[in-house]
């Protein structure tokens, strides 16, 4: 009973935001040939200037149906293009955090800084 | 005489992980319905709400929590990591919404008909766009548990099913191979 209520407010929360959603689209605000202020260029264009248009040609690709012999080079290749995309991010967020956990180390705390005292796990000679 | 019921308690950590690898695979494969085939994209695409809605109830608790000390006092991490999936639920809400609506095969097989029009596909398109970012961050923000978890249920029941080297004594031969189960 207590897991198909918590699936129906969570289903609750999925169709505000289709309702949302469906109201944006149906009156054109999201999703239409200028979603964003970014105009769809027409079919077999391509606008090096919009950003959009590479966007849209990206996602024509995705709908394009292929052959067989064509199908796994592009799972492969659009797997790896897709996998890469999310190693890169978790990579800069991962040294970012690192980075800024190397930084906090070496800041002394408002006690330290007070009393004139280094923090305890800077290490030594190493404050320049 | 008491009987012996083989009831195995399911691991929750475990259970966690497997379904979180699952949601992967099945969202990066969804990504390509070129290579998939639309009726697979589809109906993947399907499962993978569904498979989500169980996502977001193993996280109950934390959800539950989170929501609730949102305006009060919460880790700034936390706080990050909430806003984040709140985006990410909306945007794979749009996703799995805008894909049922502008579905081929899925929905025209039980009956139901198709909306058509440009917005629909722009939007799929624009929010799965959204979505790789936003899961890139997600899993970012839980790689450290990413890690430990694989540690834990991959890589170490891997390394204990290999033979290990045990040095013999000295009236042994040389080296002894041994192989080693060990059950966790």
């Amino acid at each position: 009973m207590r897991t198909i209520v918590r699936i129906l407010i969570i289903l609750f929360g999925a169709v505000l935001v289709a309702g949302a959603t469906f109201l944006l689209v149906d009156n054109g605000v999201i999703g239409g040939n200028e979603a964003g202020g970014r105009t769809r260029p027409e079919m077999g264009q391509f606008d090096p200037d919009s950003l959009a248009a590479g966007e849209f040609e990206r996602s024509e690709s995705r709908e394009r149906g292929g052959g067989r012999e064509e199908q796994n080079t592009f799972l492969s290749a659009g797997l790896l293009s897709n996998l890469g995309t999310i190693a890169l991010i978790v990579a800069a967020v991962v040294l970012g955090q690192w980075l800024w956990s190397l930084i906090a180390k070496r800041r002394p705390g408002p006690k330290e800084a007070a009393s004139g005292l280094p923090p305890e796990k800077m290490p030594d000679g190493d404050l320049t | 005489m008491m009987t012996k019921t083989n009831t195995r308690k399911t691991n929750p950590v475990k259970l966690n992980y497997l379904l979180d690898v699952a949601i992967f695979a099945a969202f990066l494969v969804t990504l390509e319905p070129h290579a998939t085939g639309m009726a697979i994209h589809e109906w993947l695409g399907i499962a993978f709400g569904a498979a989500a809605v169980t996502h977001l109830l193993l996280h109950w608790k934390w959800l539950v929590a989170s929501t609730r000390r949102f305006l009060g006092k919460l880790p700034r991490q936390t706080r990050v990591n909430y806003l984040l999936n709140a985006l990410l639920f909306i945007a794979m809400t749009i996703i799995v919404f805008s894909g049922l609506m502008m579905s081929e095969v899925a929905l025209p097989a039980l009956g139901l008909p198709m909306a058509d029009g440009m917005g629909w596909h722009n939007l799929h398109a624009q929010a799965s766009d959204a979505a790789l970012i936003l899961l890139g961050l997600h899993i970012a923000l839980h790689w450290k548990w990413i890690l430990s978890t694989t540690k834990r249920y991959v890589v170490s029941p891997i390394l204990s099913r290999l033979p290990r080297r045990r040095a013999v004594p000295a009236s042994g031969v040389a080296i002894e191979l041994v192989t080693e189960e060990v059950s966790s």
